[in-house]
């Protein structure tokens, strides 16, 4: 069974939100990222991305732009990233990791061995924003290569999109990113899908669009998890993603990506994380 | 020019052969669909081709009647100005006004490309959103000129972050589709359907070199050489000619040790070596893989032979890869029987 189902099956019975959080990769030893993992680990996250760097972060916002930059110039490879993933692996057996990545990376890896990789590493799921599953039926074989080795591919859903009129092909579209979906699925509150803080959370399209989602999947019988993303930082943001949206959960990327730029100890974003992980619990 | 109206070409499409694709996350889809659909229905339309030659008159751009440079044997050598980017622009442009757009966006390289855009955008009483890369940021000659045309231009992005202006314009974009129209001024700049689009607009250059070699020549060339650094000369000098049975041929610089990746996200393909990193067409890939368009670099060329063209194509104005194709026509052509040999250039940025 994939980690992410136990993981999400669990938090259901407990009644919480899930809490994705997002680790940089680093070039060997990672003594830095490892910590970083662990901290999360410790804080409580329930799924950690690790990142795959690309040199053309078009869909990164300020924050994780940095982080992307700070990839480049120690010049991390693909092959560091997985090396990373199975390190925290051995110190996390239990613990969901998902890769993130832009499509690019695919082809400068390769796709045959980009899926072999994120097996032996111990991935559970990866996060390729911009493979596009729905318009493309997989035709390069890549979701359904990675599920040959139970490794889930993670779709992002607007919350544009998931209000498609019937009839119309993002209709079309959304079921079958729906029906594609397996580990938990992102909506997204921001039409371009730009990753950074933002000030106020669109409550009321998300809302809505979370209970279109769900309704799909109850149609098409495609039950999946919904994880918010993009601008979710704070704890009263995260307790209104899960209580009053109705996801299952939380993606914060740039909110603790920042302060780990800044500089910020350890232990003070340890303290931040684990204040998040609180508001997934918060009746 | 542009003629009664402007036609698609029945070439388009998101596929070019192994680097092209469509590469973007579904959610966009939509509004890259919507996009082609609109831009489909509304440049077949007379009042749009009438537009775009409005437009490209404000812009003035140089003939691209061919000049005669010299005989070498059996062949004659002329030279052709590249108008294949302000052909894209002005396209855009005049197709950014038609669809309604509140503001236009764009990220840019080259100084021109950014004063076309802003002449433009004020002409359509459009306003620009122009981001600028790190190093056009520093020049503060430019910036003042942008803003006093009313540009909003953004200087800092690229010097604090990645030294990639369309990859923000594009973020600009996709944010607000329905308000915003994104100005790519290269063929592999945009997802499908923006390569597309621009490849048609660019041809219409080829368009107008094609009439005047056959107004001039009587017919269509025997070669074309097209300068070649990101594709956007080739797609618009040499797309017209696919299927006269010219031969055509693109130059450029080699770069050691080639490493490709290719995504269709905000650009499309990346030819890498080293420190150096070029983003070049997909369909122009896709012309060099099927063997339309011969690709050659110029290794063991001297540059030094073109020296003596005509007045208005001065060497030190031209395109090190235009100096490069200029010298490769001229080195060939002793081994051809060639009657007419065209070489297409373009500025030094």
């Amino acid at each position: 069974m994939n980690r992410l189902d136990m993981v999400f099956a669990e938090l259901r019975k407990k009644g919480e939100g899930a809490l994705v959080t997002l680790a940089p990769s680093e070039p060997p030893p990672f003594a830095h990222s490892l910590e970083i993992a662990d901290m999360f680990a410790a804080a409580g996250a329930d799924v950690v991305e690790i990142a795959i760097p690309s040199t053309f972060p078009w869909m990164e916002g300020e924050t994780m732009q940095r982080h992307q930059l700070e990839a480049k110039v120690a010049e991390v490879r693909t092959t560091d990233s997985f090396s990373l993933a199975t390190k925290v692996r051995e110190g996390h057996p239990d613990l969901p990791l998902v890769a993130i990545n832009f499509t690019c990376v695919l082809f400068s890896h390769g796709v045959e061995r980009y899926i072999n990789d994120c097996a032996q590493a111990g991935f559970d799921a990866v996060d390729v924003p911009d493979y596009p599953l729905g318009r493309s039926g997989d035709d390069q074989g890549f979701v359904s290569g990675l599920l040959e080795h139970n490794v889930y591919s993670v779709n992002p859903i607007s919350d544009t999109l998931a209000m498609a009129g019937e009839g119309t092909k993002e209709y079309q579209l959304l079921c079958d990113m729906v029906r594609l979906s397996r580990g938990f699925l992102f909506v997204m509150a921001v039409p371009g899908g730009v990753s950074g803080v933002k000030d106020t959370l669109a409550k009321q399209s998300l809302a809505r669009a979370v209970r279109r989602v769900r309704a799909l999947q109850e149609k098409l019988n495609a039950p999946c998890p919904i994880v918010l993303v993009c601008g979710i930082s704070t704890p009263e943001q995260v307790h209104a993603s899960i209580r009053d949206i109705g996801a299952d959960g939380v993606m914060v990327g740039s909110a603790v990506s920042r302060p780990l730029l800044q500089g910020t100890s350890l232990s003070e974003v340890q303290r931040a994380v684990e204040t998040l992980k609180d508001a997934t619990r918060w009746k | 020019m542009v003629g009664s109206a402007f036609e698609v070409d029945a070439r388009t499409k998101e596929y070019f052969g192994q680097f092209g694709g469509f590469y973007v996350p579904d959610p966009f889809t939509p509004a890259l669909d919507d996009l082609d659909a609109k831009y489909k229905t509304t440049v077949t339309t007379a009042a749009f081709a009438s537009r775009l030659q409005a437009l490209l008159d404000v812009l003035e751009p140089e003939s691209v009647e061919p000049v005669t440079w010299k005989e070498v044997g059996a062949a004659t050598i002329y030279l052709s100005w590249s108008r294949a980017h302000r052909c894209a622009i002005a396209g855009h442009c005049a197709l950014a006004e038609a669809l309604g757009a509140k503001e236009i966006v764009a990220g840019i390289e080259v100084a021109q490309h950014a004063l076309d855009i802003a002449l433009l955008g004020k002409e359509m009483g459009v306003p620009a959103r122009i981001v600028l890369s790190a190093e056009l940021s520093a020049r503060m000659d430019l910036v003042s000129t942008l803003e006093g045309v009313g540009c909003e231009v953004d200087t800092e992005t690229c010097g604090k972050l990645f030294n990639i202006p369309v990859m923000y314009a594009f973020q600009k974009w996709i944010a607000n589709p329905g308000a915003r129209y994104f100005v790519p001024t290269q063929v592999n700049v945009g997802p499908y359907p923006f390569p597309s689009i621009t490849g048609s607009f660019c041809a219409l250059s080829g368009q107008l070199l094609r009439a005047k070699c056959l107004e001039q020549l009587g017919q269509a060339p025997a070669s074309i050489f097209a300068a070649c650094r990101y594709g956007t000369t080739p797609v618009g000098a040499l797309r017209p000619f696919l299927d006269d049975g010219v031969a055509l041929a693109t130059v450029e610089e080699r770069a050691e040790g080639e490493r490709l990746d290719s995504f269709c996200g905000a650009l499309v393909l990346v030819v890498g070596s080293g420190e150096t990193e070029r983003i070049i067409s997909p369909e122009l890939a896709h012309w060099w893989e099927t063997g339309k368009v011969r690709r050659c670099y110029a290794d063991g060329i001297d540059p030094g032979g073109a020296t003596d063209l005509p007045a208005t194509f001065d060497v030190s104005t031209l395109s090190p890869a235009s100096v490069a194709a200029v010298a490769t026509a001229e080195a060939l052509a002793a081994r051809q029987q060639a009657s007419a040999i065209i070489v297409v250039v373009g500025r030094s940025e």
